[in-house]
């Protein structure tokens, strides 16, 4: 396993031990936005969120598909991963219809996701496609300077 | 501008004052997103101050668009504040800003980060003065529907 792949394990499997993700995104007049989401994560660091369609984020992706996510702001622990990449639509509808649609939410965690308390709204699932990766971590030694503690993940 | 006897205001005020990180997000010139994690200080009429890199992203992003969106929110209950605002590049390190920042995060040494190479590299001070900026707390209420319980607060 080269290097990269390592650390593109360790950094998944860091980012599956947190509940809260923040998602930017930016308006049609170029202002951004970010957002608390509660988020899954597959084995190629795909990020899929469920949100309202009326709120700006879902506004936003229709306008712009470009997407950041940001995870981990343990203020004790200081790892972060940062994701930047592409939206798409996965699935719209009723939260019920989803949460029947797709099962691996509730699988992975999904039911206690706010979803649950919003029967009856209208909601899209996004899926956040990664195209630049890079996470930081003082756990593998804060002497050799922070600079050094930049992994890049993709590309 | 401010509604000084709103108690929402109070709470968000004390909450962003407890709390150390939040997200910053900033856009491109060519309209990608970045968000990042920030350790930041703030004065009580929400205008807040954070430290970067001059060569990150943020700052270049900062330099062509000054808008920022900011979030903060509590493991605790469910305590958050959402917001958007002007980001100003203060060019000068401003000790005081990074003394403040300190001595917020003085109770986790030793991940003092970054901070600790501040003063050796070149870091700027940003400051951020909010145009909106709401609250939300549910806990210890029904969570049913979020955007009942969000108060604008700026």
């Amino acid at each position: 396993m080269d290097d990269k792949t390592s650390q593109k394990e360790k950094a998944i499997e860091f980012v599956r031990t947190q509940r809260t993700a923040v998602v930017s995104t930016v308006s049609p007049e170029g202002e951004p936005q970010s957002a608390t989401i509660t988020f899954v994560v597959d084995n190629d660091f795909a990020i899929s969120f469920a949100t309202r369609k009326s709120s700006r984020k879902y506004q936003n992706i229709m306008h712009n598909a470009r997407a950041a996510v940001t995870v981990g702001f343990d203020s004790d622990r200081p790892v972060t991963v940062q994701i930047q990449g592409t939206a798409e639509v996965l699935m719209e509808g009723q939260v019920e219809t989803i949460m029947e649609m797709l099962p691996w939410l509730v699988e992975q965690g999904g039911e206690t996701w706010p979803l649950l308390h919003a029967r009856g709204m209208d909601f899209a699932i996004i899926k956040i496609k990664p195209t630049w990766i890079r996470w930081f971590t003082l756990d593998l030694g804060r002497e050799e300077g922070h600079k050094e503690n930049f992994y890049q993940i993709l590309p | 501008m401010f509604d000084n006897n709103s108690q929402a205001r109070k709470e968000a005020l004390i909450f962003l004052k407890d709390n150390v990180v939040m997200a910053v997000a900033t856009a491109g010139k060519s309209g990608e997103p970045q968000v990042a994690a920030v350790y930041y200080t703030m004065d009580d009429d929400f205008t807040f101050y954070f430290l970067t890199s001059r060569e990150s992203k943020k700052a270049e992003n900062i330099g062509s668009n000054k808008n920022v969106a900011f979030t903060a929110w509590g493991e605790r209950g469910i305590v958050m504040v959402q917001g958007n605002g002007h980001a100003e590049l203060v060019p000068d390190k401003q000790e005081g800003i990074v003394l403040r920042i300190s001595k917020k995060l003085r109770a986790m040494e030793p991940y003092h980060w970054p901070l600790l190479e501040v003063l050796n590299k070149d870091y700027i001070s940003v400051k951020v003065v909010p145009r909106w900026l709401t609250w939300l707390s549910i806990d210890g209420k029904n969570p049913g529907d979020f955007a009942r319980h969000y108060e604008r607060i700026i």
